[in-house]
């Protein structure tokens, strides 16, 4: 791993510099009072106690009080404003993550785990956030004790200074080890993190078909051997710490000893007094705080690194589909399309799905497609509001290439509605004003009565406020379809795209829809896809795709005509012939 | 009907539910278990203790009885006696890192396991209620939370409680007097303790809050992604997340302004007592002469105060994480208490014998606890191997009916019977295995395809598996995939094309022998082609099963032994198809509208 990542978040941090020079200045005052006191102390030591001189113990006994107040003030003030800085900073880290994620292409999201997203975007960016508040505060805190302790050190003894700084050598070492065999093992921890958190966030998402097989106990399983493999991980990061963290005290306390000894000798030897002994002996002891310091701060940056890998994977992402001249789409289009020798496939390892494919759409058309599943219907339709983009060959409107529109603007021109509906956990109301949040009440209900949702929502005590519940279950499939059909009528696009979304929706309800529907997609291109005939009453004229192509095109009675493709799959299989033959001399005579 | 949130816990529930002390005994109850680890814990913490305070009385032995008497010679001795104890606190140190950590970890695993387990043990109307992200957030970043109270608050609390035990006491045998005035001013702790804990309280549970709210928002937007990209609404996206992302940004630095609050105020209060230490010494000298109070005493003393209020620092350390984790247990809590409205029976029945019979008596449902009714009063019997098909507008409650039948939720009022049991008296698991659903919208795990259709039956052998996909024509879509059916589909399935999913959808159903199956829509999505493939392939699979079909291609259902027409929650109709069809009544309207329409359809497209 490179160790770019964390210095990316330190650049983050640049536009808060004035907050850390200000916390670092308090720092400064509240540690050097800090260090001040056993100064004091020394003086009072030797002065009042040994040669019972009391003249200066009131000044020093306001001293002593005056200074911890200042360092305890201090310290708050620099806390504050190292905190403010930090939480500042994480909070753009986490927009930044959330607006280059929306950016992100569909095939990014076709390719992550959920659960693995969820804690790049909120457990690293913790990880990131305790580096950011305590490390800054420990390593400035650290660093001021350590030098602080070393000026005085030096001052009270250089002989025993030497000493100590000679026998701490290895601590080096030590704190070198123990973050090179932390690193890798937090990094590791990030990831299965992430892993516990994918099992869950899927088991609670397709909890209908685990409680459909009573697959309780498979997810169960899973999850607890996740959760186990998160465990033996934490364990192992336990031992490490276990190893190193006492050595370093260990360390310390024998060059205390040795301290004690040698420190002994020369005071006996009356080389130095017994007040500037204790004194050098408390600051010795004082001294394990930085390094306890070292050692939490480089647990911290390891987890932070790892923490920022992960998150600036996706903040260093560049997404995808990219406008390359950003031409602004003003009023609405005519809604031409062609597809010009379209070639696309969503990997390189897989055949390509979409195989030369030449279609052409005049503006305001109505034309279906109809093919067996897997033949490439949506696909096809998915490179229209450039969810993807073709290998080979263009998608034009009002011909030029979809590539060079702005790709909000082109999109805002295209009314979508996918298969797989999708509903907010919010209200009726709010999910059919989703593309236009600004919409009159008069114009939701307009859409509904289209979607004909008006009626059922009456019903509901709540009306329009009635919130439907996560991806909207709790509402039927059929009304889902029809929020979702709601939501594009409002959108008032030029292009219409229905990809099967009446699957769940009785006939009855699917002609009145018809029927509506017809009036408002007036003059505006539409494609539906449909494996049902009746919903070829919107449409002009038939595509049949098969394998990525377009193999039949016309009317039904053109196709019906060559007994081939759509002979075979759909209208054999649909119509019933008798009926058929009788409703279809009704119509004739009711037209004629 | 009223869809209030139940269950929903953000909703700015301020209030408390539960008492701190019930919350702790809810943590201590998954603590039981390593009792002996808890002791073993204690008494290294307890030898650990008494080796710091040892170490200051050595060094004050090492001057007052060898340095200022000169014993040079001899000093060598005291030194050792350090060494061995620095040497001593090494061995537990490293005993009482590994062990503490051992035991958070372990508690930290069970809670996240035991959470899980009850969690997807509910019955579906919680999960209508929730949002995933939410539960999610509680599984993994609550529960972390806990784990870092364990491991950092809770371990230091003990070992220091222990070591301010010990100090008083040594203190007391050092000088009764020194002690007295040293602890002078620990009340004043207390009392800044006391004064904010609410807040402290309240700023965790708001950060607990929003960091559920993130993922929650985080999961909807990846979810939604497509229809979010469609409208191009990402801008208002980033708004709505910039905002929870403020709240949460607000509620950390309201935690760090009050633990800060805390932190330096102790600082000062310990340095006071330093100052109180050495002007009683003055004072006790001069009344009483030099000798009682001598400077390694104070020097001891002013250690010991340092050591005093270490405790007491590390009890800040301890008070802020400990309230950050019952903001956390809290959330855990809530999910253990909840009931699940289906239960397990306590003494289940197993059927003499499994043939598949339903029967559904008088059965009134609602989801809203009585105020509207999705089904209302539904009777009909279904003999063992028969297929019946539920016909009906949307909405109507096939879905819901087909629910039941699974007890995903139980009836209001009425009763299903399985083979004469009341699906109240069945195991869960029996019910589980025997009765099948396939829903809707097919979900599809992000795992391979073999895994996915094994899900159904953990069981089923390759052979069943490729038999059945190659009867209803799924061996075609897995042969265009590179890795066949060990391809990873992708989350919810993304990678693979509705109909596909449906097929998968519908292959795991199969694998899985069902006594009775409900196929709701399955494959609504799929061409009259395929769809008709299936039908023949469910026709041999399912041939001694009961099948109940919901569909709306009204065409398909020729074949069934009976037609049920649902209007509104309620049975209208119900006979053959030629039954129906000779009654005109309801289904024949349908049938004919669909005819109708896909002639309209024709028609129009054939001028
Ligand atoms: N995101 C994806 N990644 C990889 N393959 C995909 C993806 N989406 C669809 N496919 C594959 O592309 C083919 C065409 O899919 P699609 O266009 O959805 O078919 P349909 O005609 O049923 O709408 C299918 O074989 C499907 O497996
Ligand atoms: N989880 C739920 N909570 C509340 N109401 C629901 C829930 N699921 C369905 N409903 C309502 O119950 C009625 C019947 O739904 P359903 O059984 O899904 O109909 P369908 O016949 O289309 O399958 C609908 O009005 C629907 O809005
Ligand atoms: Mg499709
Ligand atoms: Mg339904």
């Amino acid at each position: 791993m490179s160790k770019g990542e964390i210095y990316q978040v330190l650049l983050e941090t640049k536009r808060y510099w004035h907050y850390y020079l200000l916390s670092l200045f308090f720092m400064i005052l509240s540690v050097g009072s800090d260090l001040w006191i056993p100064l004091v102390i020394r003086e009072v030591i030797d002065e009042a106690f040994i040669r019972e001189d009391y003249s200066r113990l009131t000044f020093s006994l306001a001293m002593i009080l005056l200074l911890a107040v200042l360092s305890g003030g201090m310290n708050f003030l620099s806390r504050i404003t190292s905190e403010v800085a930090a939480q500042k900073t994480v909070k753009d880290i986490r927009n930044d993550v959330f607006d280059v994620l929306v950016r992100q292409d569909i095939a990014f999201f076709s390719s992550q785990e959920t659960g693995q997203l969820l804690t790049r975007g909120t457990a690293d960016i913790e990880a990131i956030r305790r580096f950011l508040s305590m490390g800054s505060r420990i390593s400035m805190q650290g660093l001021l004790v350590y030098f602080g302790l070393l000026i005085l050190l030096w001052n009270i003894d250089r002989v025993l200074l030497s000493l100590v700084v000679f026998l701490g050598l290895p601590l080096v070492f030590i704190m070198a080890m123990f973050g090179k065999k932390i690193g890798p093992l937090f990094i590791k921890q990030r990831k299965l993190f992430g892993d516990v958190s994918t099992v869950a966030q899927e088991t609670i998402e397709g909890i209908t078909v685990v409680k459909a097989y009573h697959g309780e106990k498979i997810q169960k399983n899973i999850f607890k051997s996740q959760n186990h493999r998160y465990f033996e991980l934490q364990l192992q990061i336990a031992r490490e710490r276990a190893i190193y963290i006492p050595l370093v005290f260990l360390t310390i306390g024998v060059i205390t000893g040795l301290v004690i000894y040698l420190g002994g000798v020369t005071v006996i030897n009356d080389v130095i007094s017994i007040g500037t002994f204790v004194a050098f002996i408390t600051y010795l002891v004082m001294l394990a705080l930085p390094i306890r310091f070292v050692a939490w701060f480089l647990a911290l940056y390891e987890q932070a690194r790892a923490g920022s890998a992960r998150v600036y994977e996706i903040l260093n992402r560049k997404p995808r589909i990219v406008e390359t001249e950003s031409v602004p789409i003003s009023g609405s289009l005519k809604g031409d399309i062609f597809f010009e020798d379209v070639t696309f496939s969503y990997s390189r390892s897989t055949p390509p799905v979409l195989r030369n494919l030449n279609l052409s759409i005049k503006g305001g058309e109505k034309v279906a497609i109809l093919g067996s599943i897997g033949s490439g219907k949506t696909t096809l339709v998915n490179l229209i509001p450039r969810f993807y983009d073709p290998d080979k060959g263009r998608v034009l409107i009002d011909g030029i290439d979809v590539k060079k529109y702005r790709l909000r603007d082109l999109r805002k021109k295209i009314a979508f509605v996918g298969q797989d509906t999708f509903l907010f956990s919010t209200s009726l109301k709010e999910n059919i004003a989703f593309a236009k949040p600004s919409a009159s009440m008069e114009e939701i209900i307009r859409a509904s009565k289209i979607a004909q949702l008006h009626d059922f929502i009456e019903t509901l005590p709540e009306g329009y406020e009635t919130l439907v519940g996560e991806r909207g279950v709790r509402l039927s499939g059929g009304q889902r379809q029809r929020v979702a059909i709601a939501r594009a009528i409002l959108a008032d696009a030029s292009i219409l795209i229905l990809d099967d979304t009446t699957s769940s929706i009785d006939s009855q309800t699917e002609q009145e829809l018809h029927k509506a529907l017809a009036k408002v997609v007036e003059g505006r291109t539409v494609i539906i896809i449909t494996q049902r005939l009746g919903n070829l009453r919107l449409a002009d004229r038939i595509l049949l795709l098969k394998d990525g192509q377009i193999v039949e095109e016309g009317t039904h009675s053109e196709l019906l005509a060559r007994k081939g493709l759509y002979w075979d799959i759909y209208a054999s299989r649909t119509i019933d012939p008798k009926l058929a033959e009788m409703i279809l001399e009704n119509l004739t005579q009711e037209r004629g | 009907m009223s869809f209030a949130k139940r269950f929903s816990q953000d909703t700015s529930r301020k209030e408390r539910e539960f008492s701190d002390l019930e919350l702790l005994r809810f943590f201590v109850g998954f603590l039981k278990p390593y009792s002996k680890l808890i002791l073993a814990i204690l008494g290294v913490l307890i030898f650990g203790s008494f080796l710091a305070i040892l170490n200051p009385l050595v060094l004050k032995i090492a001057i007052d009885n060898y340095i200022i008497p000169k014993r040079r010679s001899e000093l060598w001795k005291i030194t050792t006696i350090y060494l061995l104890v620095v040497l001593s606190t090494w061995i537990t140190d490293i005993a009482r890192i590994f062990l503490i950590s051992y035991l958070g970890q372990r508690t930290v695993y069970d809670i996240r396991n035991d959470t899980f387990e009850r969690l997807i043990d509910l019955s579906m109307d919680f999960y209508e209620s929730e949002e995933s992200g939410r539960l999610t957030s509680i599984l993994t970043n609550d529960i972390d939370t806990i784990a870092d109270f364990l491991r950092n608050g809770l371990t230091d609390i003990i070992a220091n409680l222990m070591r301010l035990i010990g100090l008083v006491a040594i203190m007391l045998w050092l000088s009764p007097g020194l002690t007295v005035v040293t602890l002078l001013v620990t009340p004043l702790v207390g009392i800044i303790f006391y004064y904010l804990r609410k807040y402290a309280r309240g700023a965790y549970r708001s950060i607990r809050q929003s960091v559920a709210k993130l993922t929650s928002k985080l999961a909807e937007t990846i979810n939604g992604i497509l229809v979010i990209k469609v409208y191009a609404q990402e801008e208002r996206l980033k708004g709505e997340f910039a905002s929870i992302n403020e709240e949460n940004y607000r509620a950390n630095i309201k935690q760090n302004v009050i633990v800060s609050l805390i932190l330096p105020s102790i600082k000062t209060l310990s340095s006071t007592a330093i100052l109180l230490i050495i002007a009683y010494a003055l004072w006790r000298n001069q009344i009483a002469g030099q000798t009682e109070v001598s400077v390694g005493l104070i020097v001891a003393f002013i250690r010991y105060e340092g050591m005093l209020f270490d405790p007491i620092l590390s009890l800040t350390m301890f008070y802020s994480l400990f309230q950050s984790a019952l903001a956390a247990l809290e959330r855990v809590k809530r999910i253990s208490n909840q009931e699940s409205s289906v239960k397990e029976p306590e003494n289940s029945v197993i059927p003499s014998d499994p043939l598949g019979e339903i029967e559904i008596d008088d059965v009134w449902f609602s989801y809203d606890g009585g105020k509207t009714f999705a089904l209302k009063g539904i009777t009909l019997n279904i003999a063992p191997g028969e297929s019946v098909a539920l016909v009906g507008h949307t909405g109507a409650g096939k879905t819901t009916l087909g629910k039941l039948i699974l007890r995903y939720y139980d009836p209001t009022q009425g009763a299903i019977r399985l083979d004469n049991v009341d699906l109240r008296k069945l195991s869960l698991d029996y019910i589980g295995r025997r009765i099948v659903l396939v829903p809707q919208d097919p979900f599809l795990f992000n795992a391979p395809i073999v895994e996915n259709i094994r899900f159904g039956n953990p069981e089923a052998s390759i052979d069943q598996i490729l038999r059945v996909s190659k009867l209803i024509g799924l061996d075609k879509v897995v042969a265009k995939l590179p890795e066949g059916y060990d391809s990873i589909v992708g989350p919810r399935g993304v990678q693979l094309s509705q109909g596909e999913k449906q097929l998968l959808s519908f292959a795991r159903a199969l694998v899985s022998n069902p006594l009775v199956i409900v196929l709701d829509e399955a494959t609504a999505s799929v061409d009259p082609f395929t769809e008709y493939e299936i039908q023949k392939a469910t026709e041999t699979v399912l041939e001694h099963s009961t099948t109940i079909v919901i569909a709306h291609r009204l065409s398909t259902l020729k074949n069934v032994d009976r037609i049920v027409v649902l209007e509104n929650g309620k049975i209208t109709e119900e006979g053959t198809w030629s039954e129906l069809i000779e009654l005109k009544g309801a289904f024949y309207d349908y049938y004919r509208a669909q005819v109708l329409s896909e002639m309209k359809g024709i028609i129009r497209t054939s001028n």
